[in-house]
């Protein structure tokens, strides 16, 4: 059950949903609420290795940082999608959710209908900004504008858990971070399935 | 090394460029180069101590309040002759280093 | 052949520009400064070189100078990994110090790869009235801005706990430029040698400047000293004590507390002048330079940060709502506080299952750090744009 505007209204009044900023009321809507495009990137580029390698739980084997560029815009100020690229960004709002309601975020229509893609789920209690996974799908590169309300998220109750029983990858991620792929625990496991020790 | 910092001082070498375009006849400084012999008479004077003389150049009007009393003492600061642009030029040729570190 | 020199050197300055023209920065002020350059090129390229006496060589030598200065250091700008909040914080000291209103100053940076020799302010450019002075006379042209460069390293250029020490850099800037502490270290003599000091004077000043400091010989090491003590005071008013703690650490610690030098006084010493600053402990030295310096800038040395801002909301991983730009370097006293003190208090608050590794605790806090800034950055514009657009 997705939760309407007057519960997420009084989760943000009894500061148990922080949005942080929350420029503007109306990014509340009846059933979600609006996010806008932060103000850091990491832009998918062709690197010095052949490929991507997110099946070895060695995480130099995949050196994910080579095949991104760090870049930043003012807010206010345009960032291009070329068609095929993978671009990680970041909401502009800090989020900590309450420990009982996660997010779906994904692209509001108007952005889904030129071709901007992404689609991620966000755990109870998280706190931090938005990981943004974009890809341009269409065929044409897509200026936006930094800032913008590009991404809304659908917020639901789910049973109380503690977002912290966990070792967790990414705490107050403030800017888009590398793929932890590597770091994921079944990856040995699976390895050694693999090749077994005689 | 943590903590550095530069700035850049007014060197004699300037301010006798300016000098040097005046006995050129050349007038274009000839404001700057009064505003700077005036500030260093007034300090040496005592009408202006050094926390009140023009800041940009503080270093030269320093160094000249101290180190041409005599001559500050016998110019008219209103009407300041060619001949002393000269002897000022001339006794700061002999001046290489910089002003104050 | 002084004619082919300048020549030379002007060849060498439309080489360089023709790649830096094409260059798009962050904000207005730099490309305005561009502006004028373009400008100020032009007019130079207009001249008819031959006709030049000496003097006018000399003249065009130190604007070709000056422009090729402009250049590296606009080059350098257009980064795209520009660390705006960091340099909004000292933009807004500034501003406290110099109002924008009369002079326009716009801090550029430099991220280099260098550990060593990391952190520097360069004022060559903004302080150089000289070139200023020569542009306007011989072009008629002003430029309504002037850079000021900061460099720092590339790897800590998004790192707010040594981001910190450019507000001592930045107390650099500000005496070069109102010229504080150059009269201030001829006072000091000029007082001690006509005896104008009483004896607890005499213990405090001995102790800060353990040598002959009254004699004439020892005028310039008393003037850098000073610049480094009075830029320690300057950042301890938006950082308090923790630029010092750091310059501790970077200095040697305990071990190299009482090293002086030439240029610095020890570690030791400067920590104390700050601890009695902050303390408002009684010193005739702090008390005289707090005078100075009104007399030259106008302005008044005291504490700005705000002990308003706490740290619980990085505690509960939050970041912190600033409400006004005098607000801005709190937010690193408040992150230092609690890393310095730090006992698990994020873990417990946040009912951690498990230990932060202290690394994390490092990236949590300067995540938040940076946000909160970010975040004041961003509100403010918004603000200030739906003003106009209403």
């Amino acid at each position: 059950m997705f939760l309407a505007k007057n519960q997420l209204e009084k989760l943000i009044k009894q500061e148990k949903l922080i949005i942080s900023p929350l420029l503007d009321n109306s990014q509340i809507n009846e059933m979600t609420i609006d996010f806008r495009l932060g103000y850091d990137f990491l832009v998918s580029i062709q690197g010095r290795h052949p490929y991507l390698n997110s099946a070895s739980h060695i995480p130099t084997d995949g050196a994910f940082y080579h095949f991104f560029q760090e870049t930043r815009r003012n807010f206010g100020d345009t960032f291009l999608f070329h068609p095929g690229q993978t671009v990680l960004g970041a909401t502009l709002e800090y989020v900590k959710l309450p420990e009982n309601v996660s997010a779906i975020l994904s692209p509001r229509s108007s952005y889904n209908r030129l071709g901007i893609n992404l689609s991620t789920v966000i755990q109870p209690g998280y706190c931090g900004c938005f990981s943004l996974e974009i890809t341009n799908t269409s065929h044409n590169p897509i200026k936006v504008r930094v800032g913008a309300t590009m991404f809304q998220a659908r917020f639901v109750k789910t049973k109380k858990t503690n977002y912290f029983s966990k070792e967790r990858k990414y705490i107050c991620s403030v800017k888009p971070e590398i793929s932890g792929a590597n770091k994921d625990q079944d990856l040995k496991l699976l390895e050694l399935i693999n090749k077994p020790i005689s | 090394m943590l903590h550095s910092a530069t700035s850049s001082k007014p060197t004699f070498s300037t301010f006798q460029l300016f000098v040097y375009q005046i006995l050129n006849g050349n007038n274009v400084y000839k404001n700057s180069v009064d505003n700077i012999i005036s500030e260093a008479y007034s300090l040496s004077k005592g009408d202006k101590n050094m926390y009140t003389v023009n800041r940009s150049y503080f270093a030269l009007i320093y160094h000249l309040s101290t180190r041409f009393t005599e001559f500050l003492n016998t110019i008219d600061i209103q009407n300041i002759k060619n001949e002393e642009y000269q002897y000022l030029y001339d006794k700061m040729q002999n001046e290489s280093e910089l002003i104050m570190h | 052949m002084e004619v082919q020199a300048l020549r030379l050197h002007f060849s060498q300055l439309i080489k360089a520009w023709e790649k830096s023209k094409h260059n798009t920065y962050f904000d207005k002020g730099k490309d305005h400064y561009q502006e004028t350059l373009k400008y100020l090129i032009k007019a130079i390229s207009d001249e008819n070189f031959t006709l030049f006496n000496s003097a006018q060589i000399e003249e065009r030598r130190r604007i070709i100078n000056f422009i090729f200065k402009s250049l590296g250091i606009l080059d350098s700008s257009t980064t795209n990994q520009f660390p705006f909040e960091i340099i909004h914080c000292l933009q807004h000291a500034l501003d406290e110090w110099v109002d924008p209103s009369n002079e326009k100053f716009v801090i550029v940076t430099s991220l280099i790869n260098s550990y060593d020799d990391f952190y520097s302010f360069d004022g060559n450019l903004a302080l150089d009235d000289v070139a200023y002075n020569i542009i306007q006379k011989v072009y008629n042209l002003t430029f309504e801005y002037r850079l000021i460069q900061i460099n720092l390293p590339k790897f800590l250029a998004r790192d707010y706990f040594s981001n910190i020490v450019l507000y001592h850099e930045l107390g650099h800037f500000i005496d070069f430029k109102y010229q504080i502490t150059a009269p201030f270290a001829i006072e000091i003599q000029d007082k001690y040698n006509n005896k104008k000091y009483n004896a607890s004077d005499l213990v405090e000043f001995q102790k800060f400047f353990p040598y002959e400091f009254w004699k004439r010989e020892y005028l310039d090491v008393l003037t850098s000293h000073l610049r480094e003590y009075f830029s320690d005071l300057f950042a301890a008013q938006y950082i308090g004590k923790y630029s010092e703690n750091l310059l501790n650490y970077v200095s040697g610690g305990p071990l190299a507390a009482h090293a002086i030098s030439g240029t610095h006084p020890s570690t030791k010493n400067r920590g104390d002048l700050v601890k009695d600053f902050l303390k408002n402990n009684s010193s005739t030295f702090i008390n005289d330079l707090k005078v100075a310096i009104n007399l030259t800038s106008g302005k008044e040395l005291k504490v700005r940060y705000s002990s308003e801002i706490k740290n619980s909301n990085l505690i509960k991983l939050l970041p912190i709502e600033i409400k006004t730009g005098d607000e801005l370097s709190s937010v690193f006293v408040a992150a230092w506080e609690l890393y310095d003190t730090y006992t698990n208090q994020i873990e417990k608050q946040n009912n951690f299952k498990y230990p932060l590794i202290s690394s994390k605790v490092y990236e949590i806090i300067n995540n938040l750090v940076e946000k909160s800034i970010g975040n004041y950055i961003v509100t403010s514009n918004w603000e200030k744009s739906k003003n106009v657009l209403s």
